[in-house]
């Protein structure tokens, strides 16, 4: 059983600052981590290591210093960490990404599952592990909780919708871990220290990977940021019980808190 | 009846031939039908569809799945689609999707930001390697590449992003959220073509290959419950069942302050207080809760944050997104009607 588990480095949104003069993004007291959801898709494949033995693989898409949230993955237990760099993927879209990650998949080899969070924390795009499993043509779990491995089935309790489903499938599968799926063990300091001292990461360029000049261009180009609109704290909203429940039904909807479908 | 719809059709008319006329290319919508017909959201996606259409002097496209009943697809036509094309497959297999999509020459493909459709666009931008953006709140032409150039929030929904479909790529697929979309257009006089399409269904369910069981969802424990609904000693008197009922209308669970703890109301175990549970929920709803220190700082990290209480000057408006004053025993009955109306529609 060899599951890779895709991680990704980020600025910390929590830490992103907006500026208003310049109408942009200030990310001088951000610091880089590792998305969030992307550890427990991590903590999710070693519990399933755990279960049945076998071996974890971490991959990341990133500048050199996305080594950090390898060799922090390498602390967490991962066996192995590769990292797909190069200076032509600084534009990188999504179909890019997806590229590249599913030829590092081909490359590393014999793989049973793919791992992923359910989204970056800083994009919120949400859509690398479906890319991905139509890319390659595997089965695709999503918003999956509870992951076990039995007689070659990979099963879970998706999350996607508003009533859970049990899903089941044969492997090869894309996974993308439920965000409240569980809590990522803190590894101890002995195993951060001798990761960061030893571990090992293994760098790709695209031409290790074998990428065509198609597949390293992308097809989305980043125009620039533009404001929200100032927060509503504090809306006070008027009118008859019914009158206020209505608005404030339109609202929950329009922020996609009903579950409402198309 | 916003009347800029005329002079959008006598765009349409003079720009037939750079359209490509017909059937191909354009700008498709894909739609699901529900149990009670089209949503809003079918409106408003054919509402910007159709002022991009006028911009680019291409028609509009609808594909409707889950029904082939006409009166939908005469509803979707006055919205302002040029043509609806239906199904009664709800999931198409996206292999077959994709298919038709290249068939067809779709240009540009406008999803409802659903948390289905969204990882089915996924899938199917996958199939045809072809860019997918999703979490859009706008949507407009880009001067240079003449393709889309959408807005949409990132950084934990701290500033939009702008970004921008790749010169001459089709089809360019988007999902977008319904707020803020245009309202939706309402011609009854609009006509266009309307035909049924074989498309066949993804089964079980969106690309299993395996079983697929529908199991009912476990109340999560409160902290990682979505959707919290909490109520105070204020509600007492209007009675716990109905904030119970409210919390099942919104798929959320219940919780209490520690005002409700000491009347009885709820046990400790669920009392959103710094001395109990510290929650960080997508929407907190706090009824009849006056917003003690204890309570507030527990809570601020929520989300949104939404307020009913009777006494304009609880300290609970104070960290509230929205406050709404009044009685909790006639807003609660009120809200949890227009939820359903706001689902059903």
């Amino acid at each position: 059983m060899r599951i890779v588990v895709c991680v990704k480095q980020l600025y910390d949104p929590k830490m992103a600052r907006v500026s208003q003069s310049r109408q942009s993004l200030d990310l001088r007291a951000a610091e880089l981590i590792m998305n969030p959801m992307d550890l427990q898709a991590l903590e999710e494949a070693l519990h399933v290591r755990e279960a049945v033995g076998g071996e974890v693989t971490v991959l990341s898409l990133g500048k050199p210093e996305a080594d950090d949230v390898l060799l922090w993955s390498l602390a967490m237990g991962a066996d192995a960490a590769y990292l797909a760099s190069d200076e032509r993927f600084s534009e990188a879209d999504a179909g890019v990404t997806a590229h590249a990650l599913a030829a590092a998949i081909r490359r590393i080899g014999d793989v049973d599952a793919l791992f992923l969070g359910e989204y970056a924390a800083d994009s919120a795009g949400g859509q690398m592990g479906a890319r991905l499993a139509a890319m390659l043509r595997w089965s695709f779990l999503p918003a999956l909780a509870q992951v076990f491995l039995t007689d070659g089935h990979l099963s879970g309790l998706s999350y996607l919708e508003t009533t859970a489903r049990r899903l089941l499938t044969p492997l090869p599968a894309v996974v993308t871990v439920y965000h409240r799926a569980n809590k990522p063990r803190f590894p101890h300091g002995a195993a951060v220290i001798n990761a960061y001292r030893e571990g090992k990461v293994i760098v790709w360029d695209a031409d290790d990977l074998d990428m065509t000049l198609e597949e390293l261009a992308p097809q989305t180009l980043f125009r620039g940021y533009s404001l929200l609109p100032e927060r509503e704290l504090g809306t006070r909203l008027d009118g008859s019980a019914a009158e206020m429940a209505t608005d404030l039904a339109a609202m929950l909807q329009g922020r996609r808190l009903l579950g409402g479908e198309a | 009846m916003d009347n800029s719809y005329l002079e959008s059709l006598e765009a349409l008319m003079t720009t037939d031939e750079a359209a490509g006329g017909g059937e191909n290319g354009g700008i498709w919508v894909v739609t699901q039908a529900t149990a009670d017909g089209l949503t809003t959201w079918s409106g408003k996606l054919v509402a910007a569809a159709r002022m991009l259409a006028d911009q680019l002097g291409a028609y509009v496209q609808v594909l409707l799945l889950g029904s082939e009943d006409e009166t939908l697809a005469n509803a979707l036509l006055a919205a302002g689609a040029d043509g609806v094309h239906m199904t009664t497959t709800i999931i198409p297999a996206f292999t077959a999707m994709a298919d038709f999509v290249t068939a067809r020459e779709v240009e540009v493909l406008l999803f409802a930001d659903t948390p289905v459709l969204r990882q089915y666009a996924a899938a199917l931008a996958g199939e045809l390697d072809k860019p997918f953006l999703s979490g859009c709140t706008g949507l407009e032409i880009d001067v240079e590449t003449s393709g889309l150039l959408v807005q949409r929030p990132v950084m934990d929904n701290r500033i939009n992003e702008m970004v921008a479909m790749g010169e001459g790529v089709k089809p360019q697929i988007v999902a977008l959220f319904p707020e803020p979309l245009p309202e939706p257009f309402d011609d009854p006089y609009r006509t266009g073509d309307v035909e049924t399409v074989d498309l066949p269904a993804e089964t079980p369910w969106p690309w299993v290959a395996g079983e697929s069981v529908e199991e009912p969802l476990q109340p999560p424990r409160l902290q990682d419950a979505r959707i919290v609904v909490a109520g105070g000693r204020g509600m007492a008197a209007a009675g716990w069942p109905l904030l119970e009922s409210l919390a099942s209308a919104l798929g959320g669970v219940v919780a209490g302050s520690r005002g409700a703890v000491d009347e009885g109301l709820i046990g400790e175990e669920r009392m959103v207080d710094l001395m109990g549970q510290r929650i960080v929920p997508d929407l907190y709803i706090a009824c009849g809760i006056s917003g003690q220190m204890q309570h507030n700082a527990a809570i601020e990290n929520a989300r949104m944050v939404v307020a009913i209480n009777h006494n304009p000057k609880a300290p609970i408006f104070k960290v509230a997104d929205v406050g709404l004053v009044g009685d909790v025993a006639e807003i609660i009955p009120a809200l949890i009607n227009a939820i359903r109306d706001q689902k059903a529609l």
